[in-house]
């Protein structure tokens, strides 16, 4: 004979909680990447990050060029960013820069981007519609922004991969 | 007899009727009850954010990875849990060349988070200054139009000693009643080596490295040196 005991809605919905819990992570004991604390400071309250969305600005160019964009949180609040790249060069790595973002972006605005030289500087044309997080950019992608060109022909594309 | 009994036997078709019905109602409720039960915690789940992916990568990992891992980068995150706007949070290290910098600007409690991915070789890192840990280098505003500067308050961070390649380093920076100037940094560590080896939605550090490498910024795959001091 069948045991009903295990039918019995309480209990069902017990173990379907727990199997859900473990599937999803919502059990904390199966989590693998513990924030482990450097020094004699505590890092009890330290969070475990979402995932990682990357932001890359690559230039091209033989001049420095500043980017601009806004990064607008899940809570509502703004992370400003301005980004200096120096001119391309194989003699150091500050000609790109990459920017890690927590996965609770909602929306990345293009501000402006312009390339510093001499004379100045030159506002890189562009038109860029905002990346709306769900839509057109996901936890876990990269937005690549590259400058190109010789000033004053200097251009930018964005790709999200 | 037949008067008796007939409605008896009526009474009693009747009562078998009405049994029939309530136990299939019973059998129904019990098929009922377990699903109604699992559709409520199912919905529990979803509306309490169990379900969202990101809290599951928070909490169990395995869908996007929290560190670098195997690819040469060093991530470097800032976390504001104070009630000020962090106006400048210089992100100072030593990667063989002239001490560069990467300074977090204008972080708001709202923003939050954001944070540097570092091409390895990244020999120390700190806030402010690798030679004086003391010198002041966080610029704060609070709500109520104050400013302090705070120092980091520690020795740089090491390669080989603090963090490895593929680490991730958490400087999480949070009111403190009894420091001078309110505020402390406290510092956390993800070990690149306990993130899986393969992700179910994809690897943004190995993406990157592969636009790093087809845009012809190769020094990123230049591999570096650690001497362990």
């Amino acid at each position: 004979m069948r045991d009903r005991s295990i039918r019995t809605p309480g209990v069902l919905a017990a173990v379907v909680a727990v199997g859900l819990g473990m599937l999803t992570g919502c059990v904390g004991s199966l989590n693998p990447a513990l924030v482990n604390s450097l020094g004699g400071n505590t890092a009890s309250a330290i969070d475990n990050p979402e995932g990682s969305l990357l932001i890359v600005v690559m230039n091209r160019t033989d001049a420095a060029a500043l980017t601009v964009l806004d990064i607008q949180k899940d809570g509502g609040g703004t992370v400003p960013l301005s980004l200096l790249t120096r001119p391309n060069t194989v003699l150091n790595d500050l000609d790109h820069v990459i920017v890690h973002q927590d996965c609770d972006v909602a929306r990345i605005d293009f501000r402006e981007i312009e390339v510093v030289t001499s004379a100045g500087s030159i506002p890189v044309p562009f038109a860029l519609p905002p990346l709306i997080a769900g839509t057109s950019i996901f936890c876990g992608e990269v937005v690549a922004i590259t400058i190109d060109g010789a000033a004053p022909n200097v251009f930018a594309t964005v790709a999200v991969y | 007899m037949r008067y008796s009994t007939n409605p008896v036997s009526n009474v009693n078709h009747a009562n078998a009727t009405a049994g029939k019905a309530a136990r299939s109602l019973h059998a129904e409720r019990r098929h009922v009850r377990p699903t109604c039960a699992v559709a409520a915690i199912a919905v529990l789940l979803a509306t309490t954010g169990c379900l969202n992916p990101n809290l599951v990568n928070a909490t169990s990992g395995g869908l996007y990875p929290v560190a670098p891992g195997d690819e040469p980068f060093l991530l470097v995150r800032v976390i504001n849990d104070t009630s000020a706007t962090l106006e400048e949070v210089p992100i100072v290290y030593d990667n063989g060349f002239a001490p560069p910098a990467f300074t977090i600007r204008n972080l708001s409690p709202g923003g939050r988070e954001t944070g540097v991915l570092l091409n390895w070789p990244v020999f120390q890192v700190a806030i402010g200054s690798l030679a004086d840990p003391m010198s002041p280098a966080i610029l704060a505003v609070f709500p109520d139009g104050s400013t302090n500067l705070a120092p980091f308050g520690r020795a740089p961070l090491r390669a080989g000693i603090e963090y490895e390649r593929g680490d991730t380093i958490i400087f999480r920076i949070s009111e403190n009643n009894v420091s001078p100037v309110a505020i402390s940094v406290s510092a956390g560590l993800i070990d690149g080596d306990t993130e899986p080896a393969s992700y179910s939605r994809g690897n943004p550090f190995e993406t990157v490295r592969l636009i790093l490498q087809e845009n012809g910024f190769v020094d990123v795959l230049t591999p570096g040196q650690i001497t362990t001091p």
